[in-house]
């Protein structure tokens, strides 16, 4: 078990929790911002819980031509005439969460009939971003009287693990139990059950449940314990995702979107089954909510990152209770 | 762009308007809609049981129970889900248009000649009235009725009518979310929507004065809202007078739930936009959180929907029972305060919060000599709701009261608003809760 902070407060542990950023810079320095912001304001943040769900799923590429460069994004052709210009548009694919990499000509010729060049480049760009993100949360949080969790999400690739476990200030807490302080502690798991998009990190639901169990075996008191999973609970309102078709795009009935439950049944189970204080999940980003099993809170802070626009949840436990919750978008 | 509290107040104000329609609509679905439909399809089928019903459903206490039966079928259908929402709604807005365009083709297929010959059959046989069309016209003009003269102003003061009948074109935002590509497909939606209601509209009251002729339709609405000499057995309404130019009685059924579905349909909605905005008050703590219980199986938010019937039953009994409709429900004045605020915030948008206007897709990014179209668009929605709002406080006809207690009535609904999210504040911030943090944004820097 790791410990990381030990002295309960009086005026309560102040958690602000947030998930699947997927490589918006804007909304991951938000996160690293977050405690310093709600503190400013009267609002105790003693912990920000980043809940996985780091890394983009898109390259842009930008072709260099002669004195100017070409892409597209959005839907739109774009031409950038100037540095400046392509200074504006790297920004702007750092909110969105997608990552431009600038070729020539050649160079995407290359890349586009080679598929384990797209594999390696984009791994590049994903590592390379989190990367400079772990410097500026090492940054901000020296000295700050505040304990940062992030764990990866099921669309993390495996070199997440090494980079988050090489950061300063930033404890990763999957598939452990971490000691939040004296009366707290937090059991995390940042793999999901099986996906249509067949992620890295999607086990058998067989396999979540094991998992659960040891994790559960290992926490002192389940009464006041969080559990952090990236994967919301089965058919709680906080798992409802568009339903996909064979083609992995909207299935369109005559009333719309069909829309299915798509979380976990392990994690709902292990839910009932331990009734900790506090779930907290993301991976639906449009199931926004809350919702409870038994005596159990859970929490879906939901996901705008391609908007940058974070998503969170700003919770207070006191004397072994949820004493106050709170969903907010900034 | 306008503070939290004015936002609050502005949404509290819109939902007010709402309860307060769904309290009458519940009402005219069954007194208006239902009985006019049960009497003009008792008519053409010679039923007298029908007509005797429809005579019936329209007394207070008939009225009271059948509005309550209504509002009950409405929780029931709500609380089955979204799924089943959307399925429901569906099916009978099918209906509902296919009974409208029926009584289009009953209207174009007939002439003023044959309306005129048919009403005064109609008024001999059952109210034993000869020459009843010129009749009516006389009645009304020996009662002070003249035929208003047609002029540009008198169309401009008639814009909250003409709002009125557009309303809810706007209403599928709330839904927003739950669509797929809703910044495409909500713009055709609501453009879709708005150019079907106005060709249909038109073409139907084309050919409905066409037929039956304004004087006449005039000089009956009048006798009906300003004396007690109509003579017509019924509120003398479009479908009524689409019943009489057909003797089909499959036509004449269809028209009949048409126009009462178009009424019982529109609850669903009204119902469905409160319960949101209640749903979404609670989610960020200014209502109490049990407000945002929702059913296990279906996700429905049962308290929230519960507690907008018990509101809008307790109102439809004051509209019933009561003369409080008579003073204070200025529908379109109450509404349209809500859209005038909003205008406010589409002006200072792309200004107060560069990054969101910057990062919006580019049809809401388009600028007009340098002036973002949003602002344009806010400065254009402000002059019109200017308008409404000054045609509602003039002309009673069309909005409803206009009096001292009218305004007080509309000021108190918007001022208890801003006090209830002041209050709200208060008692969160007791709890360790700070409202102005919900939409607080971080900087990223």
């Amino acid at each position: 078990m790791i410990w990381f902070r030990r002295k309960t407060r009086s005026d309560g542990l102040g958690i602000f929790f947030c998930s699947d950023v997927h490589g918006s810079t804007t909304c991951f320095k938000k996160f690293v911002n977050a405690a310093t912001y709600y503190r400013q304001r009267g609002q105790p943040v003693h912990c920000l819980i980043l809940g996985g769900d780091l890394t983009g799923k898109l390259i842009v590429p930008v072709i260099r031509e002669d004195s100017h460069y070409r892409s597209y994004l959005l839907g739109r052709e774009v031409e950038l005439a100037t540095a400046v210009e392509l200074q504006e548009f790297v920004k702007q694919c750092e909110t969105l969460g997608v990552y431009p990499n600038v070729f020539s000509a050649e160079e995407y010729e290359a890349f586009r009939s080679d598929s384990s060049l797209q594999e390696a480049v984009f791994r590049r760009l994903m590592l390379q971003r989190l990367e400079e993100w772990l410097a500026f949360a090492a940054d901000r949080l020296r000295g700050l009287d505040v304990s940062c969790y992030i764990l990866p999400g099921n669309d993390d690739i495996p070199e997440v693990d090494d980079l988050l476990a090489q950061a300063s200030w930033i404890v990763n807490p999957d598939r452990k139990v971490v000691r939040l302080d004296d009366t707290y502690e937090m059991l995390s798991l940042g793999l999901s059950n099986p996906t249509p998009f067949e992620c890295p990190r999607d086990v058998p639901e067989e396999e979540l449940a094991r998992l659960l169990d040891e994790l559960a075996s290992q926490v002192e008191r389940l009464q006041t314990c969080i559990f952090t999973i990236h994967v919301p609970p089965f058919n709680t309102g906080l798992d409802l995702a568009p339903a996909l078709d064979d083609e992995l795009r909207p299935r369109i009935g005559p009333q719309g979107v069909e829309m299915a439950p798509v979380g976990s049944t392990a994690v709902r189970e292990a839910i009932l089954k331990y009734q900790p204080l506090l779930s907290l999940h993301g991976h639906i980003h449009e199931s926004k909510g809350v919702a409870r099993l038994g005596r159990t809170l859970c929490v879906n802070a939901g996901s705008e990152y391609s908007e940058g626009i974070l998503r969170g949840a700003l919770i207070t436990l006191r004397d072994g209770e949820v004493a106050s919750h709170l969903l907010v978008s900034g | 762009m306008l503070h939290p509290a004015i936002g609050f107040m502005s949404n509290w104000g819109f939902s007010w308007s709402q309860v307060l329609g769904i309290g009458i609509y519940t009402q005219w679905t069954v007194n208006y809609a239902l009985a006019v439909s049960a009497a003009t399809i008792g008519y053409a089928t010679g039923s007298d049981a029908l007509v005797d019903f429809g005579s019936f459903i329209s007394r207070p206490w008939p009225s009271f129970l059948l509005g309550t039966l209504v509002l009950v079928s409405v929780v029931v259908v709500l609380l089955a889900g979204m799924r089943f929402l959307k399925r429901f709604l569906n099916t009978f807005f099918v209906l509902a248009v296919a009974g409208s365009l029926a009584t289009l083709l009953v209207f174009l297929a007939n002439s003023r000649e044959t309306f005129v010959e048919k009403f005064n059959r109609f008024m001999q046989n059952t109210q034993g009235l000869s020459d009843a069309y010129a009749s009516v016209i006389a009645t009304a003009q020996a009662n002070g009725f003249s035929l208003p003269p047609e002029s540009l102003g008198a169309a401009i003061l008639a814009l909250p009518l003409g709002y009125w009948v557009f309303i809810g074109f706007t209403y599928s935002a709330y839904i927003g979310g739950e669509i797929k590509e809703p910044q495409r497909t909500q713009t055709r939606a609501i453009l879709a929507a708005l150019a079907f209601g106005y060709v249909f509209y038109m073409a139907a009251l084309w050919a409905y004065f066409n037929v039956v002729g304004r004087e006449f339709n005039h000089a009956a609405a009048y006798l009906e809202y300003n004396t007690d000499q109509s003579p017509l057995p019924v509120a003398g309404v479009l479908n009524f007078f689409a019943g009489l130019l057909t003797d089909n009685v499959l036509l004449n059924v269809l028209i009949g739930v048409s126009f009462f579905l178009w009424h019982y349909l529109l609850l669903f909605v009204m119902v469905t936009i409160v319960v949101r905005n209640i749903f979404a008050w609670a989610f960020d703590h200014i209502m109490p959180i049990r407000l945002t219980e929702v059913t296990e199986k279906t996700h429905a938010p049962w308290v929230a929907t519960i507690v907008v019937a018990v509101l809008a039953w307790v109102l439809l009994w004051a509209s019933i029972f009561t003369p409080l409709f008579d003073y204070v429900f200025n529908y379109i004045a109450i509404f349209s305060v809500a859209f005038w605020i909003t205008s406010f915030a589409a002006i200072l948008l792309p200004y107060r919060r560069r990054d969101l206007f910057e990062a919006a897709p580019p049809n809401v990014r388009r600028k007009f000599f340098g002036i973002p179209l949003l602002s344009i668009a806010g400065a254009v929605n402000l002059v019109l709701f200017s308008v409404i709002l000054y045609s509602s406080f003039t002309l009673p006809a069309f909005s409803g009261p206009v009096g001292p207690i009218a305004i007080a009535f509309l000021l108190g609904i918007y001022v208890s608003g801003l006090l209830l999210y002041f209050v709200a504040a208060a008692l969160r911030r007791r709890e360790g809760i700070d409202l102005n943090l919900l939409y607080g944004e971080i900087p990223p820097e």
